[in-house]
């Protein structure tokens, strides 16, 4: 069993993952976006002799709760418990991922409140419509585009049998790794782990086989003609959602520390160029922000993924606010950055780095990234060292390098009589579409 | 800066209480294994503490902390904590309360702890900013108009305060927002922003001896300001029933939200509803999970006390709120929890209190997780109720709850009470 572990002892809570690399929503068949979310939410809805009530009281009245993570490429189970009930939570989370009843009166009700969840979230987050499309556009259309909760048409048409056979399929494809956080030392919870869940991790491909090919091994990001705008018609609203990117880097790349500074500088918190001129001066929006997508999680980290700025005008500013927008993405290719502005950077980057292993749970996930995707964060030394070296040369270079304006997405949600002429206006744009959301 | 108490909490970590002679709170939470350290200011002023030409200026001048001071020009407050390395770095306003935050590794907290004392005291308010940030406080105006579980929340809050200045939005109205001045903003500092007015919490790894020095050495010389104004006068009691049926264009499902008074944070009985609200709605088998989740009525059913959601100074109300499924009137939702509030009422199985009790023990102990959340929680409970301990107290009163309890205050304060009655209907098909 492949086990990663930190210690918090003053907090009597234990949280136990596993996590299967190498699956993800990338394994969904065509048409069927969200089964592995119909899946991961059935197995807690009753298992081995319990029903779906007596599974969650028995789980509940010990103080735990569980679910389930889901990213392009892997899915995990959580529990989460009052370490005095740990043995108990461990063998009911341990009947769920092992004896998952399916029951086929469960899944319709499933069916039914994950399509109306979905219908829900979109209609209370107009960004998440926009950054559903702005995904699936710049990926033009392939798995790696769509997000974990699937599509309108994937959920309806996903039947039992589906949710079954994708359930197993991620059994069988993943390799397991058990990652914990407790107050316990490390071996009596490995004991206890390893006595509740240990058949259960006994699956996927033996250590030293080959595992079956993923999507994402031999990904190359698609390399659009020229600049696109896609305007998603919405009307009577407040606000305009204005997302705009274009594929960069990765965490793996070696300079990953320069983009660090160049999102920083850009867009990475309230004293970047984008919040300071676009709601700081102009009062055009109430926020405005940037970053690597490669840094966020969303998609593996060592795969090539799109840097992303999004801002949110009030409908009168956003005349303003998008043309500004992409000359100052344009400008920051010409010209990079000052030396003030790395200067700044540096010094935010040198005395945060703390934060990056300031609690257990952070510590437990750079291990589990360590591990699935070779991403290292340095130590204290090493960083400073690192960065002190940076020059506002080097940055502009790899600005140049791994940024393309001219390639960029557009993608705009509002009223599409307001926002077609501001497309319209925009320089050197090969292609402007209006996208009616399902 | 005079220690008055020292306390341990659950997870054993100390908590010391000082205080300093212009009044200035100061709570440390010292976890010595931490390289980092939370740093909250509460001030103990929010919308309620407006008056009706202000509606919506404690939140505008939140924005306003964040721009310049007699010593620091605009931008050098966020690019100062920048460069210490300082994460998170926000603020929110509440109706009671308004609270400024940042992480930032321990070696950093003197930087930190010098600006947030700069700018309880020497804020400049220029025209000029003051305008430029109008549009910022605008856009996130329009921003909640296009949501509409904010909408609902509006709604609701109206209907249920007829004159307690809870029945506005924290946010305010356009107009207002338009037409404040740099007097308004002057006058409004001055009013609320001194240090009898805030609470100062740090939690994390520190030296306690220095930190004490360096709080004493940014604050101890401010001067006390004037007292926190009484609560607003408590609204009489509804006489009736309140419904409300409201529309917005970008529904396509029915929400739903019931509600009933209550007697205020700080109640005896205020243990009693928080189980309740548990017993209802902690875990997906609590009954408003397995009869209208489960059942197909809604998506999303939950149970709760408004002043603890928010830290309420004066009374607020039990709440039960459903997200209806696609196609299903709010009314089946309605009716299904009043069913469950009777049968509550009836009589409560003990494995159902002992769920509500587990959940809650879980909540609290994932509470004290990071240094962030065990400081908000310790703030926001020391400015709503005075206590800093008030979480861990309350969790040992509703330990002792019991069934008995349970039905009292149901029939207290809901079966025997009038009910609010708030739904959000896709715009189309309200009724006249």
């Amino acid at each position: 069993m492949k086990a990663l572990y930190q210690n918090q002892p003053a907090v009597p809570l234990t949280a136990v993952s596993l996590v299967l690399p190498r699956t993800g929503v990338c394994l969904e068949p065509p048409g069927l976006q969200g089964v592995t979310r119909l899946a991961l939410r059935m197995i807690f809805r009753g298992a081995g002799a319990f029903s779906n009530e007596e599974y969650n009281s028995r789980l509940e009245r010990l103080g735990a709760t569980v679910g389930a993570g889901l990213g392009s490429d892997y899915v995990s189970f959580k529990m989460l418990t009052l370490t005095d009930n740990l043995d108990q939570a461990l063998e009911l989370f341990a009947l769920a991922l092992d004896e998952p009843r399916f029951d086929s009166g469960e899944f319709e009700r499933l069916q039914g409140e994950l399509i109306s969840s979905w219908k829900f979230d979109r209609q209370e987050s107009k960004r998440l419509r926009a950054l559903e499309v702005y995904h699936r556009e710049i990926y033009q259309g392939r798995p790696q585009g769509y997000l974990s909760d699937g599509t309108l048409e994937g959920l309806q048409a996903a039947g039992l049998d589906d949710v079954r056979a994708q359930f197993r399929l991620l059994r069988e494809t993943g390799r397991p790794v058990v990652a914990m956080v407790s107050n316990l030392p490390r071996e009596e919870l490995l004991e206890k782990v390893s006595a509740r869940l240990g058949a259960t991790v006994q699956t996927g491909p033996e250590e030293g086989r080959e595992q079956s090919p993923h999507p994402w091994d031999d990904f190359e990001p698609p390399v659009p003609a020229g600049r696109r705008v896609v305007i998603i018609p919405d009307r009577d609203t407040n606000t305009d959602e204005i997302i705009l990117g274009a594929f960069s880097t990765a965490q793996t790349d070696p300079q990953w520390h320069l983009h660090q500074l160049i999102e920083l500088v850009f867009g990475g918190d309230m004293n970047s160029r984008l919040f300071r001129i676009i709601r700081g001066e102009r009062g055009l929006s109430y926020g405005a922000s940037c970053w690597y997508e490669a840094g966020r999680g969303r998609t593996p980290r060592n795969q090539r993924a799109p840097f992303t700025l999004y801002t949110f005008p009030s409908a009168e500013h956003t005349a303003q606010a998008v043309p500004l927008l992409l000359e100052m993405y344009e400008e920051l290719v010409r010209w990079g950055i000052t030396p003030e502005e790395l200067e700044r950077a540096r010094m935010a980057r040198i005395n945060s780095h703390p934060f990056h292993r300031d609690t257990p749970q952070k510590l437990l996930n750079l291990a589990l990234e360590e591990l699935l995707y070779g991403v290292r964060v340095d130590d204290e030394e090493s960083n400073r060292k690192k960065l002190e070296a940076v020059d506002a040369g080097d940055l502009l270079k790899a600005i140049r390098k791994d940024h393309d304006p001219r390639r960029a997405l557009l993608v705009m949600l509002g009223d599409p009589e307001r926002l077609l002429p501001i497309a319209e206006s925009l320089p050197d744009m090969e292609k402007i579409e209006e996208m009616e959301y399902p | 800066m005079e220690l008055l108490e020292k306390h341990s909490l659950m997870n054993a970590c100390p908590l010391h209480h000082y205080r300093m002679g212009n009044g200035l709170e100061v709570f440390l939470l010292h976890n010595p294994i931490s390289p980092v350290a939370a740093y909250l200011t509460h001030y103990t002023v929010g919308s309620a503490s407006e008056t009706d030409r202000e509606r919506g200026l404690a939140h505008f001048f939140e924005h306003m902390m964040f721009r310049e001071t007699e010593s620091l020009g605009d931008g050098d407050f966020d690019r100062i904590i920048a460069e210490s390395g300082g994460v998170g770095l926000n603020a929110f306003t509440s109706y009671d309360t308004t609270a400024y935050y940042v992480s930032v590794p321990s070696s950093q907290l003197g930087r930190v702890i010098g600006l947030e004392a700069d700018r309880m005291a020497n804020l400049r308010l220029s025209t000029d900013l003051i305008d430029k940030e109008r549009g910022a406080v605008l856009g996130e105006l329009h921003m909640v108009k296009d949501l509409p579980s904010d909408q609902l929340w509006e709604s609701m809050m109206k209907a249920a305060f007829a004159s307690h200045p809870y029945r506005h939005p924290i946010i305010g109205y356009e107009e207002g927002l338009r037409g404040f001045s740099g007097a308004d903003f002057e006058s409004f500092y001055r009013t609320h922003y001194a240090p009898n007015r805030a609470v100062v919490v740090v939690a994390g790894g520190f030296d306690e001896s220095g930190l004490c020095d360096l709080l004493q050495k940014s604050y101890g010389h401010l001067e006390r300001g004037g007292e926190r104004p009484a609560p607003a006068p408590e609204d009489p009691p509804w006489s009736k029933d309140i419904r409300v049926e409201t529309g917005h264009p970008k529904v396509s499902t029915e929400n739903l939200m019931l509600g009933w008074r209550t007697p205020g944070l700080t109640h005896p009985d205020m243990p009693a509803l928080l189980m309740l609200s548990a017993v209802l709605s902690a875990g997906h088998s609590a009954p408003l999970h397995t009869r209208i989740v489960n059942t197909g009525l809604g998506t999303q059913a939950a149970a709760y006390s408004l002043e603890a959601e928010m830290n309420l100074v004066s009374p607020g109300m039990f709440m039960c709120d459903v997200v209806m499924r696609h196609g299903v009137p709010a009314a089946r939702a309605e009716n299904v929890l009043l069913e469950i509030l009777e049968q509550t009422a009836a009589g409560v199985a003990g494995e159902d209190m002992e769920r509500a009790l587990s959940q809650f023990r879980l909540g609290t102990f994932e509470a004290m997780r990071t240094n962030y959340s065990l400081a908000r929680q310790v703030g926001g409970y020391a400015v709503a109720t005075g206590d800093p301990l008030f979480g861990q107290k309350l969790l040992a009163s509703i330990a002792r709850v019991g069934p008995e309890d349970l039905r009292r205050v149901l029939l207290k304060y809901m079966l025997d009470a009038p009910r609010m009655t708030v739904i959000q209907h896709p715009l189309q098909a309200v009724t006249a």
